[in-house]
């Protein structure tokens, strides 16, 4: 495990280092935090001054408006943690390749689940931090700008389970499929891009939480316990179809 | 004893065949010089060899270990340079050596050590905290070194050390490799700037797909020029012709002007025969130089031969 650590140690400290992958990594969470703290504002201050002569009860319909917004969004910030490990993943493999670094640590004797586990960390570490980062900036949002319950509405213990163990978990599952990408195309575009088929099927669990659906903390651990098993027999196959030397002489 | 042997090893791509049947013995503790034109299978051999890649055939024993069977201890024994130095630009140079030590089974103390030990056999250690990123290429290439003797290896690949390097940064590249050849440390060289192969190589291996000829670099010479001296007189060498001759050792003897070029068996005890009895049949003796060939010809000589054979 030394070297699981020392590998994720420098794969983190080049991540952290790098200002463009940062910023790329930032700006769509960022996004998300700013429209829904614009959204959830603007309803605040209408909940401030209802409208004069309304024919129903402006602060019901306000609240109904401030839940739907805030589903949607808790949705957007559990889906974060589905793009943006493949984007490290893929950039950690694949930015060995092109610096000609990959060469020189596959001569040593760092057995393959070693190397692989360490890179999975290093993508799957700053991916979980920022979505548990933006998603607690939403949930201050909540508090701020929302009325009196809404946030018990949104933020759920079910949802919290799907915040706090199944996101993690879920970001696993995208980069065994990059890192499986990596060894078996030429291209390291094409490599980055065959995990966001995984997409589609966890963008359809997230999108029940999107719609409001109510997922009790027993459903969220299934789903959590489901995806942990289908990221740890993905990343296994990824460590049985990592060729290290189909990464050294097939891509130039 | 040999520390690398391999039998018919072979490699392919597809219907490539990039190394083909390769036999071969490496003595420990020499300097093997890998020569051989661009895609010749030089890099694909130092891969197997360093159990970064699988041989489609053959078989292979590095430092004792089985290639194949036992991957791991190859690459704990052996420290490769690969063609591209490949170091982490964002990390320091005294980080990228520590790292690497440390995978190459050295706790942090030894690989702190270690690591310093080199960078300042180098000339590096005053710049050992600056990212590697702002190094020149022959920094960066002596940093690739220290990073594969870090371990201590029995076996070193350095693949083309010094290609792309001033004459000031190659010379101490080359100097570093007599120190570890000094310590008796087996080196497998491949380089396309065979006057730095004959300086260095104990044993030059010419390779093009097939392993053409392997010998020590005299040998070599010998075997393809045959050896003898140069003997240059005060007048026209034509009229000593005869008297070289007569001599039962001369293999042959060519005049051209004051110059006369006779071949030997053995220099050390026929060149002094020669000389008296040129000075016996009246010559005047300028000097008397061994005949010397440089591995330049004996290269062209053979991989142009290669050449010929594949064409018919």
């Amino acid at each position: 495990m030394n070297k699981v650590w020392l590998i994720l140690h420098k794969e983190l400290r080049e991540i952290f280092q790098q200002r463009p992958l940062i910023y790329s990594l930032c700006i769509v969470p960022l996004i998300f935090v700013i429209l829904a703290g614009i959204v959830l504002y603007t309803t605040h201050t209408s909940l401030l001054k209802p409208p004069p002569n309304a024919q129903i009860n402006p602060t019901a319909a306000i609240e109904t408006a401030q839940v739907s917004v805030g589903n949607l969004f808790r949705m957007y910030f559990l889906i974060e943690s589905l793009f943006i490990p493949a984007m490290i993943a893929a950039y950690s493999i694949v930015g060995e390749k092109n610096s000609h670094t990959l060469e020189p640590l596959l001569a040593t004797p760092v057995e393959t689940w070693q190397l692989l586990m360490a890179k999975s960390l290093s993508a799957m570490i700053p991916a979980i931090l920022a979505t548990w980062l933006s998603t607690g900036l939403f949930i201050a949002e909540m508090a701020m700008f929302t009325a009196p319950g809404v946030i018990g509405q949104v933020i759920t213990p079910g949802y919290l389970v799907l915040l706090l163990l199944t996101a993690p978990v879920v970001t696993l599952t995208p980069v065994a499929l990059t890192v499986m990408a990596s060894s078996r195309f030429n291209e390291p575009r094409t490599a980055a891009q065959f995990s966001s088929v995984i997409f589609v099927v966890l963008v359809l669990v997230f999108s029940r939480v999107g719609f409001g659906e109510v997922i009790s903390p027993l459903a969220s651990l299934l789903v959590t316990a489901i995806m942990a098993v289908i990221g740890i027999v993905l990343f296994w196959i990824a460590i049985g179809i990592f060729q290290r030397e189909s990464i050294l002489t097939r891509w130039k | 004893m040999n520390v690398i042997e391999t039998d018919q090893l072979t490699r392919s791509f597809g219907p490539l065949i990039a190394v083909d049947r390769l036999t071969l013995e490496i003595p420990a503790g020499s300097v093997f010089g890998f020569l051989g034109p661009n895609g010749a299978g030089k890099t694909t051999t130092v891969r197997m060899l360093a159990a970064l890649i699988a041989p489609s055939s053959g078989i292979a024993t590095v430092a004792g270990y089985k290639l194949g069977a036992e991957n791991q201890s190859i690459r704990r024994s052996v420290g490769i340079l690969t063609e591209t130095p490949g170091l982490y630009d964002r990390l320091s140079a005294y980080e990228n050596l520590t790292f690497f030590g440390q995978l190459y089974d050295l706790d942090a103390v030894k690989a702190g050590r270690q690591a310093e030990r080199f960078l300042r056999d180098l000339d590096l250690w005053e710049r050992k905290d600056e990212k590697v990123g702002s190094f020149s290429k022959g920094m960066r290439q002596k940093l690739a070194i220290a990073r594969a003797l870090l371990h201590e290896p029995q076996v070193v690949f350095l693949d083309e050390p010094t290609s792309g390097l001033d004459p000031e940064a190659a010379r101490t590249v080359l100097n570093f490799i007599k120190t570890l050849r000094s310590e008796g440390r087996t080196i497998v060289l491949t380089t396309h700037i065979l006057p730095e192969a004959d300086e260095m190589c104990d044993i030059i291996g010419i390779f093009k797909t097939q392993l053409i000829r392997v010998d020590t670099p005299d040998r070599l010479r010998a075997g393809l020029f045959g050896k003898g001296v140069q003997v240059r007189l005060t007048a026209d060498a034509t009229a000593y012709v005869d008297a070289v001759k007569a001599l039962p050792f001369v293999k042959d003897v060519v005049a051209n002007n004051s110059m006369l070029s006779v071949q030997l068996d053995d220099l050390d005890g026929q060149s002094p025969v020669l000389v008296q009895a040129l000075i016996t049949a009246g010559a005047q003796i300028r000097s008397v130089m061994p005949i010397s060939h440089s591995l330049e010809e004996v290269y062209l000589q053979l991989v142009g031969s290669k050449k010929t054979e594949e064409e018919q």
